[in-house]
């Protein structure tokens, strides 16, 4: 065959700078379904029916496959399926991370994607803290840019977690060569929000099978595609998905 | 929800620091900020309130007593007072009927009379405009403004536009019925916007003896409303269960201020606070006088609520080493939000204000003092080696192999694409996203698709050959699974092996580093030749490797992106004989040098040597970002490139 230059995707590459650096920290690398069930999905996570979290995660449900639950099956709306699915077969303490797509049923532009992509991680350990989650988010994020990241927390919600935060990211650009608006991470606002987080709700470590009076945990989902957007300074998330060699031959 | 810096400094009697400062607080403590901007003489700082702060946080109350917690400060109770009137009796002028004190969990009526419609004052004009809402009188702006303050709705219907009361009623009596319902249907109802809904049995509203006046919790209805004549109000403030007010906002498509915060769920006790303010804003502020009583239906008033934690456990949870001290000043702090604590044995109790119906459980109270002590300064850490050994994915490590083995020695390059999509077996039924109402079934037309698009943009990539590939899932009814994608396509100037024997040649390839062989399928399609291969089929009868090797891509590349154009490129030759020496490079350089960004690709595609001078032919490609160049425009570029290579010594364009 005749010699030919090949290229990864530039988000496989961002995806094993992370996993690498996740290898090496002791997790383990697991998956989860993309057709997942209203339990799993939802229920399990402490989203019951008419949970108003439930609307902010607009649901493609799937025609004609229902579940064990007798309930519509639909791709998954977020990777955190795992946090229960993982403890139901497997004992603390463990270390796991998993990523994927998740789906959510929205219109799509330069910034929103229907098809979004996230690496999650969790940790279940005697002593998993906030402190653990906030180092390991500044680890997985120096990772993926190749320089130290700093990271602030927010109060956020979601159900599955509480705290919940959400981490912004210190923009490592604004801060060398001062703030500007065309600045591709942060807009010159230096922060850029890139990690949802939290520890574990109780509810959803006994939704697995876990003793809550001896373990806790906290768990972190990383926008895969947007940090990907960010590192790279693309104009259109969408373009990740287009199958487009002048994006792929770049990198 | 949008907040007025003038209005949150009203429940300060100190300065608040200046608004960027306040937002740079506010939001590692409490609210993410969407946009701050300035109005006027005043700020709007939009704060995003999330789903489980939205019992407390949609209001200005809400918002004064984060301030008061972090900045450790006395919130300035507002004015209340104001005179009622024995004269005037709610009891005596109103009627009132729950149907269901499960969708009405409180129901407060007062009424308000000689009101005096006119023009708002302005601090109430200035402080509604800053959060975006526009001033249209008094008694409208004075439910608005009180909402926007305690966060709990509440409504003014214009009492002498309810029925009297039927036969069956009190007969002689002023006395009007109101009653909160279910819809008929059928039965009319217009908004007070103007809008005609459709009534099923289901909505709940609020109605007189003859016809529905509102949508409950929702919107307010035309006939009963507040207009310059008005002059008799009946203020009205109840608590509406949450899920029935999202069906019916839902179901009727409006969503509303009210909708947004009965949504949230909110505690009854807000209810008695908001009539108050109400009351002392009508008789301060359109001259009214207060009835002296309210009917108030409250069966199942609200418990107060405590909450425990161990200093143990919030410092394990979080991660740092508070004392006692350093938790008793934070809780101390959090008593201006009217929270309060005791200890018992090794626990705090903590008396959690009834508006925040958030705040329960063990993890519910610790995130409280958390945010209050400052996410700040939580110290980063690794979390300790654990007695845990990582079992390797077999999937992923071959899925890294593949394409390892592809890109770096195979020379294929990886895409992306959706795997939702127009067509396939497994059908979404309520998608909005155009053209994606399926998951694929298959990655050879998602490969035939990519060939197609690329191969319109060979020019540009500079390549006579394409060799792409995609890894990812691929859907049936029954299942999913990892399926790899190959597509090869080629110009008819490329001289190496055919599509079909690169395809077969790749697999080949792929198979030995496997040492398995698997079941692919092979097609000849328009754009090119196709393959896909069910992976975890394939790798079915291998071992799970130790570890992963070195089969992650090695990365961390700092190439920044550059954007490509959606116009055409213009295509010339250029052949030019070069003096002995001058290499190819160095003649892409000149041509570069002359012909500037417009140049996107440059292939070398002869090369021959007589008399001691080189003949290097490249084949260029031109572009621009913002428009399709015309040939005149390219041919000046060449002619450009021509005259600056024939003015140099022993440089020829042939």
């Amino acid at each position: 065959m005749q010699k030919m230059k090949g290229h990864y995707h530039p988000m496989t590459l961002v995806q094993n700078d992370i996993l690498r650096a996740y290898i090496e920290l002791g997790f383990e690398i697991t998956e989860g379904p993309i057709m997942d069930t209203d339990k799993s999905n939802f229920e399990d996570l402490n989203m019951k029916y008419g949970h108003p979290a439930r609307d902010a995660q607009d649901t493609f449900y799937i025609k004609d496959k229902l579940g064990p639950d007798g309930k519509p099956m639909m791709p998954r709306t977020q990777l955190s399926q795992m946090q229960v699915r993982y403890p139901l077969e497997h004992k603390p303490p463990f270390k796991i991370t998993y990523f994927g797509k998740a789906f959510r049923n929205e219109n799509m532009d330069a910034t929103h994607e229907a098809e979004h992509s996230q690496i999650e991680c969790m940790v279940v350990s005697k002593t998993a803290n906030l402190g653990e989650l906030k180092g390991t988010i500044e680890h997985a994020l120096s990772a993926a840019f190749g320089t130290a990241v700093e990271t602030r927390l927010r109060p956020a919600y979601f159900p599955f977690v509480e705290p919940g935060v959400e981490a912004d990211m210190k923009c490592f650009i604004c801060e060398a060569e001062g703030r500007k608006r065309t600045c591709p991470i942060c807009k010159g606002v230096g922060w850029r929000e890139v990690v949802a987080s939290g520890v574990m709700n109780p509810v959803v470590l006994r939704n697995g099978g876990i003793d809550t009076d001896e373990w806790q945990g906290w768990a972190f989902a990383i926008g895969w595609d947007r940090m990907s957007l960010f590192k790279y300074d693309l104009p259109d998330i969408r373009l990740f998905n287009s199958g487009d060699l002048r994006l792929t031959n770049q990198f | 929800m949008i907040v007025s810096y003038k209005w949150l400094q009203f429940y300060f009697k100190d300065p608040l620091p200046e608004p960027e400062d306040l937002v740079n607080v506010m939001v590692p403590h409490s609210f993410e900020l969407d946009e701050l901007k300035q109005v006027g003489n005043d700020w709007a700082m939009d704060f995003d309130v999330l789903s489980n702060r939205g019992h407390d946080a949609l209001s200005h109350f809400g918002m004064a007593r984060e301030l008061a917690v972090i900045f450790d400060r006395e919130m300035v109770v507002p004015d209340s007072s104001y005179e009622t009137s024995d004269e005037v009796k709610t009891g005596e002028l109103l009627d009132i009927k729950v149907a269901d004190s499960k969708l009405v969990r409180r129901v407060m009526k007062r009424m308000v009379v000689n009101v005096k419609v006119g023009p708002s004052p302005d601090w109430l004009v200035e402080h509604l405009a800053t959060i975006g809402q526009k001033s249209i009188n008094n008694v409208v702006d004075i439910t608005n403004f009180v909402m926007f303050e305690t966060g709990h709705p509440l409504h003014a219907f214009d009492y002498d536009k309810l029925a009297p009361t039927d036969s069956s009623g009190l007969a002689g009596s002023e006395k009007k019925l109101m009653e909160v319902r279910m819809s008929r249907p059928g039965e009319p109802l217009r908004t007070l916007d103007g809008k005609d809904l459709e009534m099923g049995d289901n909505s709940l509203v609020w109605a007189d003896s003859e016809k529905a006046l509102d949508l409950a919790g929702v919107k307010g209805g035309d006939v009963s409303g507040v207009d310059e004549g008005t002059t008799r109000i009946v203020l009205s403030c109840c608590n509406f269960e949450p899920i029935n007010v999202r069906k019916t906002r839902k179901r009727h498509k409006i969503i509303t201020d009210a909708s947004r915060r009965y949504e949230a769920d909110l505690s009854p006790e807000l209810a008695a606070l908001t009539v108050e303010r109400a009351s002392h804003l009508f008789s301060e502020y359109a001259g009214a006088t207060i009835a002296s009583d309210i009917i108030d239906i409250y069966p199942e008033p609200q418990q107060p609520a405590e909450a425990r934690f161990k200093l143990s456990q919030f410092n394990s949870l979080i991660g740092v080493e508070l004392s006692e001290s350093d938790v008793e000043s934070i809780l101390d702090r959090m008593g201006k939000a009217n929270y309060s604590w005791q200890k018992d044995g090794e626990e705090y109790v903590v008396a959690v204000p009834m508006e925040r119906l958030d705040v329960r459980e063990l993890h519910e109270v610790i995130e409280e003092v958390a945010r209050f002590y400052g996410y700040d300064k939580v110290t980063s850490r690794l979390a300790p080696k654990e007695d845990f050994t990582p079992k390797v994915h077999k999937g992923f490590y071959y899925n890294s192999l593949l394409k390892k083995t592809l890109v770096e020695e195979l020379g294929y390059s990886e895409l992306y694409n959706y795997v939702m999509r127009d067509r396939g077996v497994v059908e979404l039924q309520n998608s909005m996203v155009e053209g994606m109402s399926f998951l694929r079934d298959n990655m050879l037309d998602t490969l035939e698709r990519n060939l197609h698009d690329n191969n319109k943009n060979l020019d540009v990539l500079g390549l006579d050959q394409i060799r792409v590939f995609e890894l990812n899932k691929v859907f049936s009814m029954e299942e999913e699974h990892w399926a790899l994608g190959l597509g090869v396509s080629s110009t008819k100037a490329w001289k190496g092996e055919s599509n079909k024997e690169t395809i077969e040649a790749t697999i080949a390839a792929l198979e030995e580093k496997l040492g398995v062989k698997g079941e692919w399928k092979i097609e000849d399609r328009d754009s090119g030749v196709v393959a896909e291969v069910n992976v975890e089929k394939l790798i079915e009868s291998l071992e799970t490797p130790e570890s992963y090797g070195g089969v992650l891509s090695a990365g961390n590349s700092q190439v920044k992106f550059r954007a490509f154009s959606q116009y055409p490129a213009v295509l010339r030759d250029i052949a030019v004989w070069t003096p002995e020496g001058t290499t190819a490079e160095d003649l892409l350089a000149l041509i570069k040098e002359q012909s500037g960004d417009l140049l996107v690709q440059s292939r070398l595609f002869d090369e021959f040597s007589k008399d001691g001078r080189t003949s290097y032919a490249y084949k260029l490609a031109f572009q621009s970002m913002e428009k399709t160049l015309t040939d005149q425009e390219v041919g000046e570029i060449m002619d450009l490139v021509t005259e600056t290579l024939n003015d140099k010594e022993g440089f020829e364009v042939r």
